[in-house]
């Protein structure tokens, strides 16, 4: 990823939110594609909900190109730091519910961690506001999922 | 003390002599329908009334079917079943905890007589032990008891004779009581109080005690009125002196118990002969008349309210001032007492009341019998007595025996 | 005649100067005493339909009736008391055997109406204008007439128990039993609760009434495990007992282990076992012979079906036998129970897997009908760094290892991380096992436990010591031991589901050494022999039924039990074998008339 974070430089704002957008694109295909590839039914749909809620995020940042903006979020927002500790694993034909999970949190951690570092990168104050508030975005995204995993894997923890 | 013979009268006796002297010579052993005469009622010389049910010279619901020869009553018989309730048939269907509700409506007057006794018979046969507290408050209870039921007798007894500001009175005051049993058990003629194992409840407050102690002193002033107004009074004397004498020798035969002994001189009474609760912890005389006719009856009935109200100030002084009040009964929903049999008795204020209970293991009482104080009074005795009597004194006489309908038809 | 006679009773001439005894306006002025019982007040909230004061009224005045808006729930039985003022002599014994106190009288006197019918109403209920008085008669605790305190259990002390694996309960004795069992009010409200419905207030009558014979076949009408369950069971019904609320519930599990303990040696005797049935020609399989698999066979035995069960083990029971330690459960007590069942005819296959050994194909080609219930027996993995370090053991295994008879040296120290039943199991092993320091380290707070409230209790008592919002973080080796860094947590606030989940507290990171680490953290279903079978598998891996019939999607297959549900206790287990037993007896049936068909 280094290489690549090198060579991003943003001149308008409009190009951030291109480049946001094709993240988003980039994992709601990962999911559909996974989709196709797993063995088990239940877990396709699984990975078919989370391509869905990634079109969401992707239309929703087309939103605000047109002029919208990002919802206010009041205070701050959680951070479980479930996904923090965990080990990097890759996804697999047999995988289960709980490495779905995973791997879905290990992903929004990397987005939410490229936002924040490009935050810092940029000079430009209404780049870094934005910046900012993709990387809360994604805190959203992990929260949503963090609390799944809390709530249906860790049952007894 | 010797006994007195039917010689021996007050004097101013209105009543006829000879009628006197041959209801002395008649053996008491003999049922009165054995000398029975048979009245012609088509000739005209005789009237026959019936006295009641409904009557306000009749205590409850009891019918006297009177045949008159002019003024004077010639034959009496009492008619009783307008009250009868089946409680001990009932009894037999309910379980026992079942039972403690319904045994205070054998008696108006006195409900808490029928509780204690239910409560004892079950005490004893299950050996249960009631806590000390406990037995104090019963004899509070009972002795409160007393005094409201024999405050409206005396009311009653007057009324029945044309004084009826007396009868007032004592219903009045009697009311007074009845607060007190309002907040004490929650009740005020029924109390469902005394539950086998206890009383259901403490004193409501610290302050009850002088709060009984401010009513007694009441009704020690509604006495001493009363003693001027009825006992000094000439129409009350005239009417109640030599009136219903039962001689001494027919104590025993008809089963008469209370005041109604006491008056002729039989000393029985229950309270001291064979004490329970706390009553062998108290100083007490048992209150003794000779003239056993309807004045001395109701003197003694007086000195009985009077002696009550300080039994009640010794209790209320002696008694535990912490406590507690219920011993622990097993689930009474499915409560099996052991197979036994039992009789206990109290003294009640009409005279001695028992309870006969039978149970044979189950969850049901298997007999319970009710004795209740005035059962002989109202029947064979008002039979006897009533001949020669005035028609306008039966009302008197009758109260005077202190007969409870309720009670003897249960 | 004297004269003082003659003028005396002029003396009543002074009350016309006193005041009167009388109240001009009573039903204004004079209000009930506090304690008067008056009319009927409830709190229907506080209500919970048990019936009680409809049972102890003499007069049978009090109804129990359905009210619109209550609902039937657990624990509240959906009614409301109805008294009829016709037939009610105000004892107010209703009030004194409430469980709950719910059941009041207030000091109102006075109700004049023309409508005779409005006296028979629902106290709470209907509107009333004293329907909010909070004078009058209640409850006291002097006057209550039922009886709150338990019997308790003679067990081990903590200091004996702690050293070995022996039973911990010993066990009630008659006298205790009977009396523990007198306090039963028959409300029948635990029946709902129980997953299996099992018949509660008859047994209890049964050991008051002295008749063990017919308690055993009461409880044998729906649960066959009624002895381990006597023991283990997570006691929904003691959950919602009518005198929990104010007071201890009765004790029905120790109960039922009093009625199986003392008739374990006639038992075959008392349920007719071994006695000829009429055979029906159908062959049923049943995959796994756990609690669900084994009640599931014991019933299509008494419905004449013949059954065979797959094991993978070498011995039956499941997680009673591998996930229960013997102080809980000794396996003798298993053994006796689980040969009550195979009495019955069961045939049993050991060391058989199915998707392994033996395909679900053939299996389902061979058999008329198949039933799943091969439980949850894996072990969650923590997904964090060094969880496969030797020396992290998964709880359900490490259970596994000791119901098998092992008794590893777990050395000194020992971090349990979870909550659950398990957890407690396993960190009450380790205490037998010679670890002297114990700790379990559990992500949330005490109150969030799932495990059972005694067992936690008893858990505390032989020593072992709670973290509570502690979590590990990464485990490495150094030397011979594990080193285990966590963070100690903090309840956040509620999130938008409304819970408080606990968040990383930042610089609160602390390392400790220990010889062992147990994770148990959760479990698992391994539905791995669905693999290549249409049999659908949601994305929890549980098989995927029909709630009402507990089929899968593949006619004929049936599954339940923790592999259906979830990690479940074994109760819930027990009540998917009782029904499905019952739903595959329709299958066969329908089947069985559909081939009659005359074509």
């Amino acid at each position: 990823m280094g290489e690549e974070l090198k060579q991003l430089h943003f001149d308008t704002i409009d190009q951030v939110l291109d480049f946001a957008i094709s993240k988003e694109e980039e994992a709601r295909d990962f999911y559909l594609e996974w989709a196709e590839k797993v063995n088990n039914s239940a877990i396709a749909e699984v990975l078919k909900e989370f391509a869905g809620e990634e079109q969401k995020h992707k239309d929703l940042i087309l939103d605000v190109k047109k002029g919208g903006d990002f919802r206010p979020v009041a205070g701050q927002v959680f951070d479980l730091k479930l996904g923090d500790y965990f080990v990097q694993i890759g996804p697999d034909e047999q995988m289960s519910y709980q490495e779905a999970l995973q791997i879905a949190i290990q992903r929004e951690i990397g987005a939410q961690e490229l936002y924040k570092f490009l935050q810092t990168q940029s000079e430009n104050p209404r780049m870094k506001e934005l910046f900012e508030k993709l990387a809360r975005e994604e805190a959203k995204h992990k929260l949503r999922l963090e609390q799944m995993f809390d709530e249906d894997v860790l049952t007894e923890n | 003390m010797k006994s007195r013979k039917s010689s021996d009268i007050i004097e101013n006796s209105p009543m006829n002599d000879s009628i006197l002297k041959k209801q002395a010579a008649v053996d008491p052993w003999e049922p009165v329908w054995a000398e029975q005469k048979k009245f012609d009622l088509s000739s005209g010389k005789y009237v026959k009334i019936w006295q009641g049910p409904q009557h306000p010279g009749v205590t409850g619901n009891m019918a006297l079917e009177l045949t008159l020869e002019g003024d004077v009553v010639v034959e009496s018989r009492t008619h009783v079943g307008y009250l009868h309730r089946g409680f001990e048939k009932l009894m037999e269907r309910r379980k026992y905890i079942q039972c403690f509700p319904i045994v205070c409506r054998i008696c108006v007057p006195e409900p808490d007589f029928n509780e204690y006794l239910l409560a004892t018979a079950i005490e004893e046969l299950a050996g249960i032990e009631i806590p000390e507290k406990a037995a104090w408050i019963r004899a509070l209870v009972l002795e409160m008891m007393r005094v409201a039921s024999l405050t409206m007798g005396l009311g009653g007894q007057a009324g029945a004779f044309g004084l009826i500001p007396i009868g007032q009175w004592g219903v009045a005051h009697r009311d007074y009581v009845l607060d007190l049993f309002e907040e004490l058990t929650g009740g005020r003629v029924y109390h469902m109080y005394i539950i086998p194992g206890g009383v259901r409840q403490d004193f409501p407050d610290k302050d009850f005690p002088s709060r009984v102690e401010a009513v007694m002193q009441k009704l020690e002033k509604l006495i001493s009125d009363i003693e001027k107004v009825m006992f000094n009074n000439s129409v009350f004397k005239a009417r109640a002196k030599g009136l219903g004498y039962i001689p001494p020798e027919w104590i025993e035969p008809y089963g008469i118990t209370g005041t109604t002994a006491r008056a002729a001189g039989v000393p029985i009474d229950v309270r001291k002969d064979s004490p329970y609760l706390i009553y062998d912890q108290l100083e007490f005389e048992k209150i003794l008349g000779t003239a056993s006719d309807v004045y001395e009856r109701t003197l003694l009935r007086k000195e009985e309210i009077l002696n009550s109200i300080r039994l009640i100030r010794q209790i209320l002084k002696k008694m535990p001032k912490e406590g507690p009040v219920r011993a622990k009964l097993p689930n009474v929903l499915h409560w099996k007492i052991p197979a036994g049999e039992t009789y206990v008795r109290a003294e009640s204020g009409r005279g001695e009341m028992g309870y006969y209970m039978v149970s044979d293991g189950s969850e049901y009482p298997r007999r319970v019998h009710v004795r209740g104080a005035s059962y002989t009074h109202a029947m064979a005795l008002l039979e006897r007595l009533a001949v020669g009597v005035s028609i306008a004194d039966v009302a008197g006489l009758m109260v005077s025996l202190q007969t409870c309908p309720p009670e003897i038809e249960r | 005649m004297s004269l003082k006679d003659t003028l005396s009773p002029f003396y009543a001439w002074k009350r016309a100067l006193e005041k009167p005894f009388t109240i001009k306006k009573p039903v204004e002025e004079r209000e009930g005493a506090p304690r008067y019982r008056g009319f009927h007040v409830n709190d229907i909230e506080k209500c919970i339909g048990c019936g009680t004061c409809e049972e102890i009224c003499q007069n049978e005045a009090i109804d129990m009736v359905p009210v619109d808006f209550i609902h039937v729930e657990k624990g509240d039985s959906g009614l409301r008391p109805q008294i009829d003022y016709g037939r009610c002599c105000w004892c107010a014994l209703c009030v004194d055997v409430c469980p709950t106190g719910s059941l009041g009288m207030s000091n109102d006197y006075i109700w004049a109406t023309p409508n005779a019918e409005e006296w028979v109403f629902k106290p709470g209920v209907d509107d009333n204008p004293w329907k909010d008085d909070d004078k009058g008669y209640r409850r006291t605790d002097e006057a209550w007439l039922l009886d709150p305190k338990l019997t308790p259990m003679p067990v081990m002390e903590p200091d004996v128990r702690k050293h070995t694996f022996d039973e911990m309960a010993y066990g009630y004795e008659v006298v205790m039993a009977v009396e523990e069992a007198s306090r039963c009010l028959e409300c029948g409200i635990c029946i709902d609760a129980c997953p299996t419905h099992m018949d509660i207030p008859a047994y209890i009558k049964a050991i008051r009434e002295n008749r063990l014979e017919d308690g055993l076949k009461l409880l044998y009408d729906t649960n066959p495990f009624s002895e381990s369950c006597g023991r283990v069971c997570t006691a929904h019904c003691q959950d919602v007992c009518a005198l929990g609320h104010n007071g201890e519930p009765i004790a029905i599990r120790w109960l039922k282990r009093y009625i199986t303990d003392n008739t374990a040696d006639r038992r075959n005797e008392i349920l007719g076992i071994g006695q000829p049935l009429p055979q029906k020609e159908e062959h049923v399989a049943v995959i796994g012979g756990g609690p669900a698999g084994l009640t599931a066979a014991f019933y299509l035995r008494n419905y004449g079906y013949k059954v065979t069960v797959f094991e993978k083990h070498d011995k039956l029971g499941g997680m009673l036998r591998y996930g229960i330690p013997e102080y809980r459960l000794p396996k003798a007590t298993l053994d006796r129970e689980i040969q009550t069942i195979l009495d019955t005819g069961v045939e049993v296959k050991y060391n058989i897997e199915v998707g392994k050994d033996v395909s679900f194909k053939e299996i389902r080609e061979k058999y008329d009908a198949v039933f799943i219930s091969v439980g949850a027996q894996i072990g969650t993995q923590m997904p964090i760094e060094g969880s496969d370090t030797p020396g992290v053991l998964s709880g359900v295994e490490f259970l596994d290892r000791i119901a098998e008879g092992e008794r590893p040296d777990l050395g000194e120290r020992v971090i349990v991380v979870g909550g659950g039943n398990t957890a407690m199991d396993v960190c009450r092993s380790s205490v037998r096992l010679g670890a002297k320091d114990v700790y379990v380290y559990y992500r949330r707070t005490e109150a969030e436990m799932p495990a059972n409230v005694e067992e936690i209790e008893e858990a505390k008592e032989e020593g072992v010591k709670f973290e509570f919002l502690t979590a590990p973080t990464k485990i490495s080796k150094e030397g011979d031991k594990l080193k285990i860094e966590c963070i100690r947590m903090q309840l956040g606030e509620p999130d938008a589901t409304g819970r408080r989940r606990p968040m990383p507290i930042e610089g609160s990171e602390f390392t400790i050494l220990a010889d062992t680490c147990i994770m148990a953290i959760g479990q698992k279903v391994d539905s791995s022999l669905a693999e290549g079978t249409e049999v659908k598998v949601t994305r929890w891996g549980t098989f995927e039924v029909d709630p009402d019939t507990l089929q899968t999607n593949v006619p004929g297959v049936f599954a339940g039990g923790d592999c259906e549900l979830g990690p479940d206790d074994a109760i819930h287990a027990i009540a998917d074998g009782k029904k499905a037993a019952y739903f595959i007896d329709k299958y066969l049936v329908k089947r069985h008339d559909l081939k009659a068909e005359p074509k």
